[in-house]
């Protein structure tokens, strides 16, 4: 008998090697683990949904749930993660979908669909959340850049959290890892903290900018940031979903078509209010 | 309305057209996956001139069921 459950955090043991079996280059457990152990505080049990024949898990579809505020209201999400079913049981995976697209109450986000599958989820109300990114060119000298800095950059976890309070520091907190880097930049008393992740691409390594708190900030001490972020981050290249920085192409800047188009299905959101935060991009490192 | 179905399934599935019966179904055929779920509904849709709403394509997981809704559309 096939059939879909709710997956807890007690499934984890039971679905990792689903993971392992997909998943090339291999994703380490511990960061798989994240998915079902939240490193931030949750009421919700849910981590999406199992479809198992017998005891076995045979296939499963992953929802990330959290909260944020935004603008004053407290808006609840789930990003989509890790639809994955063993070959044989592939005509039972469309169970899963329709599991995850009964989710009516929050905002669902998809950083990783694949094109072939876009009429699906766009049939159940999906739309695009990004399609481009920004990405930002190394300066000619990166040694140093240009003009006196009136501002600090930090990067310790530690310091960071001393000069935030106790809302402000929570994605710090929560989402810190080896693998999601915080980055606190003030300048002229305003603050701005961006979350990045770090990946490899064609020829060199590059941060991936998930969040930024203060817009204005960031375009004004780019230079810093970017040579900041080539000392202490070793990422040569920054890139930024286009829509956090609200179309706004800094010197520098190129848009680029994202591999993957993000989708995403809200009554209440708008995309330029979504950011990449607690997603599968920070926690998997994808 | 009939020879036109058979002819898509046969080409989304692979399935020839003398093993299809009304029971045929996602939880008994191996090659009916959620892309040939699309492949098939957006094939359809295109032959027929319709539009499934999100329910439609949920219960289109047999052939009788697409059968039954093609009828109740009024396609012939």
């Amino acid at each position: 008998m096939i059939r879909v459950e709710v997956a807890t955090p007690e499934t984890f043991e039971e679905a990792l090697p689903l993971f392992e079996a997909f998943r090339n280059p291999p994703i380490p457990a511990a960061r798989w683990r994240r998915l079902f152990h939240y490193s931030w505080p949750s009421r919700e049990r849910m981590r999406g949904f199992v479809l198992r024949d017998g005891p076995r898990v045979v296939g499963f579809f992953g929802t990330i749930l959290y909260e944020r505020l935004i603008d004053g209201r407290v808006e609840k999400f789930a990003d989509l993660t890790s639809w994955v079913t063993l070959p044989e049981y592939r005509n039972h995976s469309l169970r899963l979908f329709e599991a995850v697209a009964g989710l009516h109450d929050r905002t669902l986000t998809c950083h990783t669909a694949i094109q072939s599958i876009h009429p699906l989820y766009r049939r159940f109300g999906f739309k695009e959340l990004e399609s481009k990114w920004i990405v930002i060119l190394p300066k000619l000298n990166p040694l140093r850049p240009d003009g006196w800095f009136r501002g600090r950059i930090i990067t310790a976890p530690g310091q960071i959290l001393k000069k935030l309070d106790d809302r402000e520091g929570a994605c710090v907190r929560e989402l810190a890892s080896d693998i999601c880097h915080p980055m606190l930049v003030t300048h002229r008393g305003r603050k701005c903290l961006m979350l990045f992740t770090r990946a490899k691409g064609r020829r060199f390594h590059f941060a991936r900018i998930h969040h930024v708190s203060n817009r204005e900030v960031f375009l004004a001490c780019l230079d810093h940031i970017r040579w900041r972020m080539a000392i202490v981050g070793r990422a040569l290249l920054l890139a930024i979903d286009a829509r956090l920085l609200d179309g706004h192409i800094p010197p520098g800047g190129r848009e680029t078509p994202l591999a993957l188009v993000a989708l995403y299905r809200s009554k209440t959101l708008r995309p330029g209010q979504i950011d990449n935060l607690y997603s599968e991009l920070t926690l998997l490192g994808l | 309305m009939n020879e036109k179905l058979l002819g898509i399934f046969t080409s989304t599935l692979g399935i020839p057209a003398s093993e299809m019966v009304d029971d045929l179904s996602t939880a008994n055929t191996a090659a009916w996956d959620s892309v040939a779920h699309l492949n098939l509904v957006l094939s359809i849709e295109q032959e027929f001139g319709l539009q499934f709403s999100p329910e439609d394509f949920m219960r289109m997981q047999s052939l009788g069921a697409i059968r039954s809704l093609l009828a109740e559309r009024g396609v012939a």
